[in-house]
């Protein structure tokens, strides 16, 4: 890479790689797959270009750690995850765009007993199926608060028992930026679980657009699914719509959703400035408390400290 | 140190209308007093602590507060903090999310950033709250809990005690702090009203029962009634009121 975008984009890489030294980086700029990525080609993982394939009972070690650098107006991406019976993974994609737009498509199977941990850090279009076997876990984490606008399409089908997925998502917006996101969670079968947490801080003119649906099928008894979205505003100017959907076939369920849009709690911030703590801060703690609900939920301990971070800025 | 003069306030009311609430007090406070005020509901007592706090929704149409010599009323809620202005609430608001122990030592460090003083860390403050948290009988795990998240009444009035005597004002103002408490709570906070009374500190105890005065002896008591305050005495004046209420001090006031 050269030129002054380049050399921004080297020193973002460099930063992020310090951040996480123990992580697996794959590295593509406008579609492509650098050379400055680690070497992933042994004989266990089979990494082309646009393949991920974790044989059975695998385990990557290390958390793997895509960053998709775009410098050219508009790229497209198509990704296939396939996580074989028992693996597990521990997916970290970053999108770095200097400019224009990067498509993300992503198509992901996973067998049964699988596992995977997945954060998607400032997507700027992303779309996603996911088929679900038996007994398989996703936990999947997205953040944004940078691109000028993010679109994300989830759809995850549960297509046998026992598997769950939990789908969480923080952004902060300000100015104009714009987000929609579109969640879709097919309960096909008995004994799965599901659960959408998605919150949002919206200042400035920004605007975001929530919609979540959770189809249960007949056969999907003893499903638990549920919902939750809640929306911050900061300004007058700010909006947000949020369209939660249920659409239950089977009796014997235990499903809940539950949407707010609301505002800084003004008895809180009085209080703490009453303390002697001055406005900024105020706020500021009231905003990590909102955010913190998602961040907290994160399991892997490193992670959750991270997006803590990437949020605090 | 302390002086009210004609302090006129009002707010808006639901149905948009400016209703006028403080008509015009007149309150000195030297160091080192405790000055009660009591009266019926709706007299303007909350009113009266929570525009000395810097509340926004009260609307000052006149009068003037000074505090140390300064103008109280030109000052942001967290600059009267830093001066030496406390309120203990009289509904304590919860806050998820937001760790006791962390809010209270941002607060203390806030406060002690503004009076020059060294900043406390993680340590000292972690003593010196350990020490204070016993004062006021709540339990260590408290402090590991969002701010009064699931306190009960009692525990949650004992918190802004805790936070009292961890910021060290020199004028509390309490707002009904002895609402709905029991008598053990009471003392607490009595007691942790008397531990502070050094001859320099002063004290507000808005109170609507004379119960608690048992216990936190004032120098002065004021009544007032519909904005105003009608009647000044000394702590006889309390006993009084609870034997004849205040319909004899309405009947009094022509307004």
């Amino acid at each position: 890479m050269v030129g002054k975008s380049g050399d921004r984009m080297t020193v973002m890489i460099d930063s992020i790689r310090t951040k996480h030294p123990q992580h697996l980086f794959l590295i593509f700029v406008d579609g492509v797959l650098t050379s400055e990525s680690d070497a992933l080609l042994d004989a266990e993982f089979c990494v082309k270009q646009q393949l991920l394939r974790l044989p059975k009972n695998s385990r990557l070690k290390k958390p793997l750690h895509y960053i998709f650098i775009q410098t050219k107006n508009e790229v497209a991406l198509n990704h296939k995850i396939i996580l074989e019976e028992g693996s597990e993974l521990c997916l970290i994609e970053e999108c770095i765009s200097s400019s224009g737009k990067i498509s993300l498509s992503i198509d992901m199977v996973l067998h049964p007993n699988s596992k995977l941990d997945w954060y998607q850090l400032q997507p700027v279009d992303s779309t996603v199926q996911i088929k679900q076997l038996r007994d398989s876990k996703i936990e999947r984490f997205s953040f944004m608060n940078e691109p000028a606008v993010s679109k994300e399409k989830i759809q995850v089908d549960l297509m046998e028992p026992g598997a769950e997925c939990q789908l969480r998502g923080l952004y902060s917006l300000t100015n104009q930026q714009q987000i929609e996101h579109t969640l879709i969670v097919n309960h096909q079968a008995e004994h799965c679980q599901s659960g959408m947490l998605y919150k949002g801080i919206l200042g400035g003119k920004s605007r975001a657009a929530f919609r979540g649906k959770v189809h249960v099928h007949p056969a999907a008894q003893k499903t638990q699914a549920y919902q939750a979205n809640h929306h911050l505003l900061l300004t007058n100017e700010a909006e947000a719509l949020s369209k939660p959907e249920l659409e239950i076939y089977a009796d014997d369920v235990k499903c809940t959703h539950g949407a707010t849009t609301g505002q800084l709690d003004s008895d809180a911030f009085f209080y703490l400035r009453s303390r002697g703590i001055d406005q900024a801060n105020a706020k500021q703690f009231l905003l990590n408390a909102f955010a913190d609900e998602v961040i907290n939920a994160v399991n892997n301990k490193k992670m959750s400290h991270y997006m803590s971070e990437l949020f605090h800025v | 140190m302390f002086i009210i003069k004609n302090l006129q306030a009002s707010i808006i009311d639901e149905k948009q209308t400016m209703q006028s609430i403080l008509r015009g007090i007149n309150l000195t406070i030297n160091p080192g007093e405790v000055h009660a005020i009591m009266g019926p509901n709706g007299s303007g007592k909350s009113t009266l602590a929570n525009t000395l706090a810097g509340r926004e929704e009260y609307q000052i149409s006149q009068g003037e507060v000074q505090f140390n010599g300064k103008n109280l009323l030109t000052m942001l809620p967290e600059e009267r903090a830093s001066e030496g202005l406390f309120l203990a609430f009289q509904y304590p608001v919860e806050i998820p999310g937001v760790n006791n122990m962390y809010f209270l030592k941002a607060a203390v460090n806030s406060i002690r950033k503004q009076r020059q003083l060294p900043l406390l860390d993680a340590m000292d403050f972690l003593a010196l709250i350990k020490h204070k948290i016993k004062d006021v009988g709540l339990d260590e795990s408290f402090l590991y809990r969002a701010v009064n998240e699931g306190f009960s009444g009692g525990e949650k009035k004992r918190n802004e005690v805790l936070q009292m005597l961890m910021l060290e004002p020199s004028l509390a103002i309490l707002d009904e702090t002895d609402s709905g408490l029991d008598i053990d709570s009471l003392q607490v906070v009595a007691q942790g009203v008397n531990s502070l009374r050094d001859g320099k500190r002063s004290f507000i105890v808005v109170t609507h029962y004379q119960r608690l005065l048992n216990y936190l002896v004032p120098d002065v008591v004021h009544v007032m009634l519909q904005g105003k305050i009608v009647k000044t005495g000394g702590k006889e004046l309390a006993l009084e009121l609870e034997e004849k209420g205040y319909g004899w001090l309405e009947n009094q006031v022509i307004v």
